[in-house]
């Protein structure tokens, strides 16, 4: 917890230095916000009630993607930040803290988190509530479960993107493809057109991937549509998140030989 | 305004041949890597077909988005994809500006004999653009044959300008805030909200967004001058502002951004002190 808490003081420390950045990062999120709330809000007028569903619940899962991206998306810096080391060779660097490697990235990355989790995530909220429309979640139960499952979102999240990093050491320099990564992940997980919306064959295919449980579960628990009882979702999430960070163990271990040969 | 920190000349005759010369270097290094140009071609392919996916649904459930059809959509997408392949070949390493920057590897630059600006331009190409290429051309003809349309010479000159100020709008921003680093010394953070903004200017008419949002990407970060407005004019739409000819502006907003990066480049530059090691 002591590690946990000298991470989580460096993410701040570093953010502080930077402050452009906090700025940049902050309006542009209350602007892609309100995009969201506009897009959905104009859509509705062409369809009223489309899909059995308020336009106030629409523009909420909207504007609660942008806010929600703002933070959980932490979550991919672990493969950028692999990357790097990589290509500059300074991943040596951190097997030799006295660390276990997956532990450290997952501590560095949970610093990160919080960091933004409270200078984007928590702004984002007040401007939602003060000029978005936006709803409270249906029920206090679902709101306690969108919080678990929100967690368990960003734990799916960072497995994922773990195993996207250990690409990296393996074959090829993922910076290029960083993009392309963030857009299956939109695009798969929900986070911007809700899995309903998605004609009945492509939904079954993301229904059955991982990437659903990062925003679409814990974002449809929040605004009631979810498919299925929150407690088969949150089982969901928990067997996706344990299956990933064992597999990314496996790999680094695995990886960690590979290394060791090459080092010397 | 401070001296020049080098005895260097500026002289673009000699500068540009560099260039060239740079470019041929980057390419054969390029080519050593098979696996990772086959790699490229499928993530782009991938990364198309995503987004061209998502407005499909979005279209399939609404008919059509504030009045553009899928196919005008689609127009709009490769329009803005193939300003955006141009880039992607010999610019896109502009987006990498801050490490050099930040890890004191820009020094380099500044103690050869040549402008610093073409040795960092001429250092790296990027194939995957060349996979842009032949995307956007492919969607651009679908699409073109699907609105049934029959552009005069005029019309394709005009496409063509509007594509070439694309390259030089896209370019530009990305260059100004890599060179935002010089100051600010990241500039990562501010590129990546760029391309949300991008992502969304590239794939749906700027009419489904709000007034603000609408000013934001015509006014501030004018993506919405990339493919949107000449679109509007070459498929005859009203445009979201409803200002008449927005979109012949393309090239004049193009060529003030090239002012404003030389500009700020310049300064960048000239204030320039080494991060050290």
């Amino acid at each position: 917890m002591k590690v946990l808490y000298a991470f989580i003081r460096t993410a701040f420390h570093n953010a502080f230095i930077y402050r452009v950045d906090f700025w940049v990062r902050l309006i542009s999120i209350f602007i892609m916000m309100y995009a969201s709330y506009s897009l959905w809000t104009i859509l509705y007028r062409q369809i009223p009630d489309a899909f059995g569903m308020d336009l106030e619940t629409m523009t909420t899962y909207g504007v609660l993607g942008m806010m929600l991206v703002s933070f959980v998306d932490a979550a991919s810096n672990v493969s950028y930040y692999i990357a790097e080391q990589v290509r500059l060779g300074t991943l040596e660097l951190d097997l030799m803290k006295p660390l276990d490697f997956i532990v450290h990235m997952f501590y560095r990355n949970l610093g990160e988190f919080f960091l933004l989790l409270v200078t984007n995530g928590l702004p984002g909220l007040l401007f939602a509530y003060l000029f978005l429309d936006f709803n409270p979640p249906v029920s206090p139960e679902a709101g306690v479960a969108f919080l678990i499952s929100l967690f368990l979102g960003y734990l799916v999240f960072f497995g994922i993107s773990f195993l996207m990093g250990m690409l990296s050491i393996v074959t090829l320099d993922i910076r290029s493809y960083s993009w392309v990564f963030w857009s299956v992940v939109q695009f798969a997980s929900g986070q911007l057109v809700p899995i309903w919306m998605f004609p009945p064959a492509f939904a079954t295919v993301l229904l059955a991937l991982p990437f659903k449980d990062i925003y679409f579960a814990p974002m449809s628990i929040y605004v009631g549509a979810q498919q299925g009882s929150i407690a088969e979702i949150l089982l969901s999430q928990v067997v996706w998140a344990a299956g990933l960070i064992l597999a990314s163990w496996l790999v680094w271990l695995r990886v960690q030989k590979r290394i060791t040969v090459h080092g010397g | 305004m401070k001296s020049e920190p080098l005895t260097y000349r500026f002289d673009s005759w000699h500068d540009l041949r560099l260039y060239v010369k740079f470019i041929g270097i980057a390419i054969r290094s390029r080519m050593q890597y098979r696996s990772d140009f086959f790699f490229g071609i499928a993530g782009v392919i991938v990364l198309n077909l995503v987004n061209l996916s998502l407005i499909w649904i979005l279209v399939a459930r609404f008919q059509a988005l504030a009045g553009w059809t899928f196919w005008e959509i689609v127009m709009l997408y490769g329009t803005f994809l193939l300003s955006h392949s141009v880039y992607a070949v010999f610019f896109w390493h502009l987006s990498n500006l801050e490490d050099d920057i930040l890890h004191g590897r820009f020094d380099q630059y500044l103690v050869r004999p040549c402008s610093p600006l073409m040795q960092f331009l001429g250092r790296e190409v990027n194939y995957m653009g060349v996979a842009d290429v032949v995307f956007a051309v492919s969607v651009l003809v679908l699409a073109y044959h699907n609105l049934g349309l029959n552009w005069t010479g005029v019309q394709w000159g005009f496409f063509t300008v509007a594509i070439l100020s694309g390259t030089v709008i896209e370019t530009c921003i990305v260059w100004i805030i890599g060179a935002l680093a010089f100051w600010t010394g990241r500039s990562r953070a501010i590129w990546s909200v760029y391309l949300r903004f991008q992502l969304l200017g590239q794939q749906y008419p700027i009419d489904v967004f709000g007034m603000w949002f609408r000013i934001f990407i015509t006014g501030f970060l004018p993506i919405a001058f990339m493919n949107y407005y000449p679109l509007t004019i070459l498929l005859d739409k009203p445009n979201a502002l409803g200002v008449f000819g927005m979109g012949f502006l393309s090239p004049i907003v193009a060529l003030l951004l090239l002012a404003l990066g030389a500009l700020v480049w310049r300064r960048g530059l000239a204030g320039y002190t080494s991060s050290g090691n």
